[in-house]
């Protein structure tokens, strides 16, 4: 299922990378230049998409009226020209605050936009570590994102009130009212964060699980990013350790293995790994203890095989390596199939791992016949070819054991399932179960809701732009700013303008996969449609609400927002809590 | 300099000024931004203040109350920036000619604060808005 | 029988009105001597309900004339008062006890002629701009542009 696969943006956000430190030793978490590269690439990225969507804005804008509309490389102009103005500042303003505080937000945005590019792309399979965690230390918490993504606000009110003049402060006590804005959007992150949790939960300890990754496209709503993005909301989450400040929590993956007896097959794994690095030991040291005897080699020569003494060093030896490359083959082999039963499970489920198990039974059957192969090549030294028959036999001993182990891990499933359907005490989890998915499906349809008005006006659009209301007090918070300070703040607001659906994405949809890993189920071209429609529809959203809307006075925007807003999100918090006591029923 | 109007002809954002004119002028410029002339294609946005803007659209007589204001909001826009002389009450005071309280015209009062500055005429009582699109299209690319 | 306006204001003002001249038929003119000037507008707003439109006003060679416009939009006539006062002491009762809509336009009579409403209460500069020198007054005959 694509989106267990954590989209963990929000998982990962939340568990602010503190697993990643557990996890991973510190030569795989990059260099200084791989972070600067990063935030620089990041940052760019996040300019470029955000002169695009500003485009996509004003486009949109003027076809909605009735006109043309200006260019597609409008945005780039309209920096290009205000970076060649000269810079004005107003006397008698704070000249440190005026001129830093552009600059701040724009730091701020471009941080953030690392963190959430840096989110998207681990979710598609980028800087994992080997505990399906994030490999890489550039992915930051969900507050840390929420608390970049308002400074552009408080820079705007600081730089507002150094400019001297009464229009600013007009603009900048109208936007601090504004703020007011942060209330709902908290919440609705927090409910956000509940259902997380609750997916979390049922995906770790339902094995129905293994039954949806079997069938990889069940239905068009389950295989698609984002239709089940409620439920991958599904990161392995770290809500109850942010409520309680747990600072360190158990490994996911450790977690699900040890629910689901998976350990069981980690050891097994090992054990695997260790009788197969054994029997090849014995096998290198037979042949080192038994060289080919002389009457072998006359029989060889009779057989048309004339070996030199040389010949017969260099087969004597190519058994050796032979034998070597097979015990060096058998315990890397072991080895990853160690980390592949870990990833397999943490990623795909049970479904993934007993395929996986499969995969490597079947190489471990091919092992064991090309040692046997190996045997049956060398006439000579005998009691080596016996070792490596018995070798072979166990290779395919040990093949026909992982299959019993896969098939017991599926009873297993399949004997859990049966007894939850049989009517025993996790039976209820089952028959709640729509009603559970219904009730998650609406607490983040009203969580959607909220958080799009919210980003209204967190990018001063209208109908929320009293701050910087054009005609009504002459540019309102930016009305001394000029030149290329004010191309920082335009750049600034484009760059949220790119920053918040990806962020409501990221947090409410599901996030944006491109690239689904095979195993997974779902098509990878479809997935990635999906994710860009995801994207244009939320800024779409915006562009016809800013539209369709007159501006509205400052009070009744702070009304909207502390009244109508803070109830819908507190009733999505509340239908998530619901949501969780009926989904969340499980062992 | 040259760099800097070059960038200008791409996104002229406009300031409008009135200091004295009777708002014919006015709703003609408003009338550039309605859909039938549309000049956001050409990049042209309406700021709300002198210091976002690349060109002043000035219009009206310049009263002698005016005067010192126009050339306030002149020295406010930061440079380079053009000055539009919207109609003929701009150019030569129209038929206010020698009329009482405008002793001087647009240019003169822009030129005293800045003897450089671009100023472009278009004529017209009031100007059509093909005319000042036009005067505009020319002005950038003579720029 | 209905009284035609101008007999109407005959009636009404009295002694006031001077002369009563009726060039178009749409059209009075009272010839009103300048102490009685508020007398004759109460009884033209008062008295008979016309409405004030505009004061206008001019010099000519024998002084400053000024004309006050009344209108009867019922009847479709515009009625007249014609003063004048001397031009080197032009001064008038401000009518602005009867009709307060009339104070700002004798302010700006005030800065164009350089008329004197006596009583007037709030006798600032309206349209002239702030450097304007006083006493000078841009719509007498000797101003030169």
């Amino acid at each position: 299922m694509p989106t267990e696969s954590a989209t963990a943006a929000v998982g990962l956000l939340a568990s602010g990378g503190e697993a990643v430190q557990e996890a991973l030793p510190a030569s795989q978490l990059g260099s200084v230049g791989f972070y600067l590269a990063l935030f620089a690439g990041c940052a760019a990225l996040a300019a470029v998409a955000g002169m695009l969507s500003s485009w996509i804005d004003r486009k949109v804008t003027a076809l909605v009226q009735a006109r043309v509309g200006p260019p597609l490389f409008q945005p780039l102009w309209d920096l290009r020209k205000l970076m060649t103005k000269e810079t004005l500042i107003p006397e008698g303003a704070n000249r440190l605050a005026f001129v830093l505080m552009p600059l701040a937000a724009l730091a701020a945005v471009a941080l953030a936009a690392t963190i959430l590019v840096g989110n998207i792309l681990w979710q598609n399979g980028l800087f994992r570590a080997s505990n399906g965690l994030c490999g890489f230390g550039m992915i930051g918490d969900l507050i840390v994102v929420l608390y970049l993504l308002a400074v552009p606000s408080l820079a705007l009110v600081i730089g507002a009130s150094s400019s001297n003049n009464p229009f600013a402060s007009v603009g900048a006590s109208r936007e601090m009212k504004l703020m007011s804005y942060e209330l709902p959007l908290l919440l609705a992150v927090a409910a956000a964060l509940t259902l997380a949790s609750v997916a979390e939960r049922r995906y770790a300890r339902e094995l129905q699980v293994q039954v949806d990754a079997q069938v990889p496209a069940r239905s068009a709503l389950h295989s698609v990013s984002g239709t089940e993005g409620p439920v991958a909301a599904s990161v392995p989450l770290r809500f109850d350790r942010l409520l309680l400040m747990r600072s360190s929590g158990p490994d996911p993956a450790e977690e699900a293995l040890g629910k689901l007896g998976g350990a069981r097959v980690v050891e097994l794994a090992g054990r695997i790994a260790a009788e197969l690095k054994a029997a090849a030991d014995q096998c290198q040291q037979w042949g080192t203890k038994y060289p080919p005897r002389a009457s072998e080699i006359r029989q060889a020569s009779k057989a048309g095989l004339v070996l030199t003494k040389r010949q017969q060093d260099a087969l004597e030896r190519g058994l050796r390596d032979k034998l070597e490359g097979a015990a060096q083959d058998a315990s890397d082999q072991a080895r990853a199939l160690q980390a592949r039963a870990r990833s397999a499970l943490v990623d795909g489920g049970l479904g993934r791992l007993s395929s996986e198990l499969d995969a490597v039974a079947g190489s471990f059957a091919n092992l064991a016949q090309g040692l046997d192969a190996a045997a049956k090549g060398k006439p000579d030294a005998e009691s080596a070819a016996k070792s490596l028959e018995d070798a072979a036999r166990r290779g395919a001993g040990l093949a026909g054991h992982l299959r019993d182990m896969r098939d017991a891990v599926a009873g297993d499933g399949a004997r859990f399932a049966a007894a939850r359907v049989a009517g025993a005490p996790l039976a209820r989890a089952v028959r709640w179960d729509m009603p559970g998915r219904l009730a998650e499906l609406l607490a983040l349809a009203l969580c959607v809701i909220v958080a799009v008005m919210c980003a209204q006006a967190k990018l001063g659009l209208v109908p929320f732009d009293c701050a910087e209301a054009e005609t009504e007090i002459a540019g309102g918070v930016l009305i001394e700013y000029g030149g290329p300070l004010l191309a920082a703040w335009k750049l600034t607001r484009q760059m949220l303008l790119f920053l918040l659906p990806v962020f409501i994405g990221v947090v409410f949809l599901g996030g944006f996969r491109f690239y689904v890993p095979e195993g997974s189920g779902g098509a990878s071209a479809w997935q990635a449609v999906v994710s860009v429609i995801k994207y244009v529809a939320i800024l779409v959203v915006f562009v016809l609400v800013r539209n369709t809307n007159p501006r509205v006075r400052i009070d009744q925007a702070m009304r909207f927002f502390l009244g109508p807003m803070s109830v819908l999100a507190v009733l999505a918090l509340l239908i998530a809590v619901f949501a969780h006591f009926l989904l969340g029923r499980v062992v | 300099m040259s760099l800097a109007t070059k960038a200008i002809k791409k996104s002229p954002w406009v300031y409008h000024v009135n200091v004295g004119a009777c708002n014919n002028c006015d709703i003609e410029v408003l009338e550039l931004l309605t859909p039938r002339f549309d000049v956001e294609r050409l990049g042209v946005v309406l700021v709300g203040s002198p210091r976002h803007a690349d060109a002043l659209l000035v219009s009206g007589i310049c009263t002698r109350q005016a005067a010192p204001r126009l050339q306030e909001l002149y020295r406010s826009t930061p440079k380079p920036c053009v000055v539009f002389a919207m109609g003929a009450c701009t150019i030569t005071r129209g038929i206010f000619c020698g009329g009482y309280n405008a002793p001087r015209t647009v240019d003169e009062v822009i030129r005293e604060v800045d003897p450089n500055a671009i100023i472009v005429y278009v004529p017209g009582c009031p100007p059509k808005p093909e005319a000042m699109i036009l005067g505009v299209a020319k002005a950038l690319a003579a720029l | 029988m209905a009284m035609s306006l101008s007999e109407r204001i005959k009636e009404k003002l009295g002694a006031a009105a001077l002369e009563i001249d009726q060039p178009l038929a749409n059209r009075l003119y009272v010839y009103v001597p300048a102490e009685q000037i508020v007398a004759a507008v109460r009884g033209l707003y008062e008295g008979l309900g016309a409405r004030f439109a505009i004061l206008t006003g001019l010099e000519s060679r024998s002084g400053i004339e000024l004309l006050y416009h009344f209108c009867f939009d019922s009847e479709g006539m515009v009625v007249t008062l014609k003063t004048k006062v001397p031009t080197a002491f032009p001064e008038i009762d401000s009518i602005g006890p009867v009709l307060s809509g009339a104070l700002w336009i004798e302010r700006e009579v005030h800065d164009l002629l350089g008329v004197n409403f006596r009583g007037h209460p709030d006798m600032r500069r309206l349209l002239l701009s702030d450097d304007w020198p006083e006493g000078v007054y841009p719509l007498r005959r000797k101003y030169k542009l």
